[in-house]
């Protein structure tokens, strides 16, 4: 079976116009996304269980997203004249290539042994050559046994296998649906999300972040996610019900300083800091979940009890409980969490969704003295300050024009020194569907933050009021052939992109890929930046899986160009390569490189 | 005093170290040759990947000798023997490098396995002595897991962790040298190949390394290869008759002589 890399499928430009309604919304939902990695739910479900050829009914057939009818009916016609296909390599000039890509990952020719799976290495060079190793290896065991096994190691470290994720998903063992051993990630939030253990991130359309009954625990995928625990989960549904019980004790880094911990950003998050991680501090965790299911409202609480202790000083703090509690429904949600000194942080919002608009309203207040320790893992997100908040988002869409607005208005509690900051944040944008394939995109946001009184910086003392403007823009021209699903990599498209930050600096970004054959694609980018400002915006960040950059503040001007190759050696196994490289008019030039292989079994 | 010794000892073996090298503790520069596709070797499954050991199809015997630059203090003998069985493929191998003042010695035990179509895997076992008479003995265990995956039928890909436990050895726990290594094979045709290698120790910087094989006749093997850091250029030619093989390679050095090597082993 295919591994996430090589799943990637766009529809053919003849096909376009008769894609299924539901799966054009998906290829929009990629096309629009501004950054990361977007899952498209209906494509995993085949990863762990992939369809028989020999097996394949018509009701199968036609439950394969991102085929044409034509190519459903065309499919049903070969299992009919080729009962025993090996592969779908003799069918490759009946279907179109992306159509191929979707059937190579959605069905296989024959039923797995009793082990299959997939495997992930990656190597990526940084400055003085020291490499960065990364690997996953994920197998399956007769649909009841998922085991997984992450390895990991960045440059300086002194060992080969730095960190070490591994955990198991067993089904239906000791009356339960599934057992998890292992590192396992939690993930508590639910709805609209902006700090602290609540769900998800404000973002340009803030109305794709509402996923409800997303609470869950599942194995780490990788070690890249922050606030990992090591431990064990049962879970198990009866009717609407389903009950989560989690005990997990995890080495992090931190101190205690009298009754309170403190976890620096590498005790719980897999960054580059991690080189001075020290795992020092013990935590255990006890908790229990409970879920129901619905119609149409659905609730979740949650409910945990912590202590942690120094492994050398011995010292440790009184166990504490932390909590929370959703109610959803398909208008309206609300979240609240508790951290041990019944502080308490919630959101409440309201949906609407029609048939050409959709609108959000929420607000969101964290208590001043609100701080859950192991904020991240609880929820995903930690870092925001504690704040008050009233959000207004739409999404409207009138013929070939499609808006997407939010305003934000925001105050921060806090019982600190320095005075609060509030201010206002507003974004527009505008789509206009010139051709079926063609886009033009513009997006304007702006953000006003002030802070007034005084204040301590740097053992500075500001005396007046601090206002920071910053308004972005950005305009662009996209034609399209098709969408990559899954991994979020668009192909087969030319994109022309300007933008920049008022008073700071300006780009100019281009960007095409073709497929290169049936066998792989290549991407490439070019992006002329320049700055007005000393304290630009012009960023270079890599994810070589997804293919996405990024940029990070860069001052003066330069030209950016990347590179990047797919090539499929056989049906699930394939390498990709990515270049990307950076030159300033000064003549500061850096360069990235990673190569990457994955190959399902 | 001792790890003082073993560091600069480490380090003439890092710099001169050419494309031929013994399984000794300091695995370095063990490069292309070891990147079997002809012939099963347990002694390539030793050093390069463990999961080589499942070419072997019955029995294999192998015993080595090889000089490096010319300095009789860099001398490296081994032997091992591996076996074909239903529960999967096991070696087991002694090599000895150095001399009076300065000896390492390894006993090895492999196991491979053709574990899924697509992939083998292998994990080989190393119990490590050093000895330097004037400071005494020093032991540790290492623990090598190496895989090979066959991309396509061309194609194959090799991935090798050695040492992956991070074993110290002696008094001061000298750690022992961590390396992952890589191996992109390219077998368009059944009389010719080609690999590109990448050889990274941790604290160094990489290396890589180019090969070309060519069978010209079904009992005669011949090939070239070349490394960075340092730039090594290496020929080799292997002679076949049955299940009796000779094989001998010669690497050269910029700066100090060429090394000399020669491998026998009977089975398949």
């Amino acid at each position: 079976m295919a591994g996430e890399l090589s799943v990637a499928f766009s529809r053919g430009a003849e096909d376009t116009h008769t894609l299924p309604s539901r799966l054009e919304e998906q290829l929009e939902r990629v096309e629009t996304e501004a950054q990361g990695i977007v899952l498209v739910n209906e494509f995993e479900q085949f990863h762990t269980r992939p369809l028989i050829y020999s097996k394949l009914t018509p009701e199968q057939i036609e439950n394969i997203p991102g085929l044409t009818e034509n190519e459903r009916n065309r499919l049903v016609k070969f299992r009919r004249e080729f009962p025993h296909a090996d592969s779908w390599d003799r069918f490759g000039d009946e279907f179109h290539a992306e159509a191929l890509e979707v059937l190579r990952y959605c069905v296989i020719f024959h039923r797995r042994t009793a082990l299959d799976g997939n495997f992930r290495w990656r190597m990526i060079p940084v400055g003085t050559g020291d490499i960065r190793w990364y690997g996953k290896t994920t197998l399956h065991s007769t649909e009841r046994l998922e085991v997984r096994l992450v390895t990991e190691r960045d440059p300086g470290e002194p060992v080969l296998i730095d960190l070490l994720g591994w955990g198991a998903e067993i089904r239906e063992l000791f009356g339960c649906d599934h057992v998890l051993v292992g590192r396992i990630r939690l993930r508590f939030g639910h709805g609209l999300a902006f700090g602290n253990s609540l769900g998800g991130r404000k973002g340009s359309d803030i109305i794709r972040s509402f996923r409800p009954g997303k609470t869950d625990i599942r194995l780490n995928s990788s070690t890249m996610e922050n606030a990992g625990m090591t431990g064990i989960v049962f879970r198990r549904t009866i009717s609407q019900h389903t009950v989560t019980l989690l005990g997990a004790s995890t080495l992090r880094d931190g101190e205690i300083t009298g009754e309170r911990v403190h976890l620096p950003t590498s005790g719980i998050h897999r960054t580059e800091r991690s080189l001075a991680r020290r795992k020092v501090l013990r935590e255990n965790r006890g908790g229990v979940i409970y879920q129901f299911a619905g119609n149409p409202v659905n609730i979740a609480a949650h409910l945990s009890c912590i202590t942690f202790r120094h492994t050398q000083t011995g010292r440790s703090i009184a166990p504490y409980g932390v909590g929370g509690v959703h109610i959803d429904t398909d208008w309206f949600s609300h979240e609240s969490a508790f951290d041990p000194n019944l502080n308490h942080a919630g959101v409440t919002t309201l949906r609407y969704s029609g048939n050409s608009m959709d609108a959000v309203v929420a607000y969101r207040r964290y208590d001043p003295l609100y701080e859950l320790q192991s904020a991240g893992g609880i929820g995903e997100f930690g870092s925001t300050g504690n704040e008050e908040g009233f959000y207004f988002g739409l999404k409207w869409q009138t013929g070939h024009l499609r808006f997407s607005a939010y305003y934000d208005h925001f105050r921060e509690l806090t019982d600190t020194e320095q005075p609060p900051y509030q201010g206002d944040e507003f974004l527009l944008g505008v789509r206009w569907k010139i051709r079926p394939k063609m886009y033009l995109h513009f997006r304007r946001t702006a953000e006003n933050k002030e802070t007034k009184g005084k204040w301590i910086r740097d053992d500075v003392l500001y005396t007046g009021s601090q206002l920071r403007e910053k308004v972005r823009y950005r305009c662009e021209w996209r034609y399209r052939w098709g969408v990559d699903e899954r991994v979020a990599i668009r192909r087969d498209w030319i994109r022309v992109q300007y933008g920049g930050d008022v008073g700071w600096g300006e780009q100019m970004y281009y960007q095409f890929r073709v497929p290169v054959r049936q066998s792989g694609w290549i991407h490439c980018g070019l992006s002329h930046y320049r700055n007005a400002g000393g304290d630009a915006a012009t960023y270079v960040v890599l994810s070589p899986a997804s293919g996405t950059m990024r940029f990070i503040r860069q001052s003066g001007e330069g030209i950016m160009c990347s590179v990047r190759w797919r090539y499929r050696f056989s049906e699930g196994a394939g390498l990709t390569c990515c270049w990307i490289r950076t030159g300033k008019t000064d003549g500061v030039i850096t360069w990235n490189f990673t190569l990457q292989f994955d190959i399902a079994f | 005093m001792r790890s003082a010794l073993l560091a600069v000892i480490a380090c003439l073996v890092f710099l001169v170290y050419p494309l031929e090298a013994s399984a000794a503790f300091l695995r370095q520069g063990i490069g292309a040759h070891s990147i079997r596709w002809y012939h099963a070797s347990p002694g390539a499954a030793v050093r390069w990947n463990p999961a080589l050991l499942t070419s072997v199809q019955s029995l294999v015997a192998e015993c080595g000798h090889s000089r490096l630059f010319g300095l009789p203090l860099l001398t490296n003998q081994e032997a091992y023997i591996a076996v074909a069985t239903s529960a999967g493929r096991y070696g087991l191998g002694y090599s000895q490098f150095g001399g009076v003042p300065y000896r390492e010695q390894t006993v090895s035990l492999l196991w491979g396995k053709r574990l899924l179509p697509r992939c083998d895997i292998g994990v080989s076992l190393h119990g490590f002595q050093l000895s330097i008479p004037t400071y005494g003995r020093g032991h540790t265990i290492g623990l090598d897991i190496g895989t090979r995956w066959r991309l396509s039928g061309e194609v194959t890909w090799d991935i090798t962790y050695l040492n992956i436990n991070h074993p110290a050895i002696g008094q001061t726990d000298d750690p022992l040298p961590q390396q992952a290594n890589m191996a992109l094979i390219f077998r368009p045709v059944p009389f010719l190949g080609s690999a590109v290698y990448l050889m990274h120790e941790l604290g160094f910087a990489p290396r890589y390394g180019l090969m070309l094989r060519y069978r010209a006749v079904h009992w005669c093997i011949a090939g070239v290869s070349a490394q960075n850091a340092p730039g090594q250029l290496g020929l080799d030619v292997a002679l076949q008759w049955k299940t009796l093989r000779i094989r001998y390679e010669i690497s050269t050095h910029t700066v100090l002589a060429p090394t000399h090597w020669i491998r026998l082993s009977i089975g398949r």
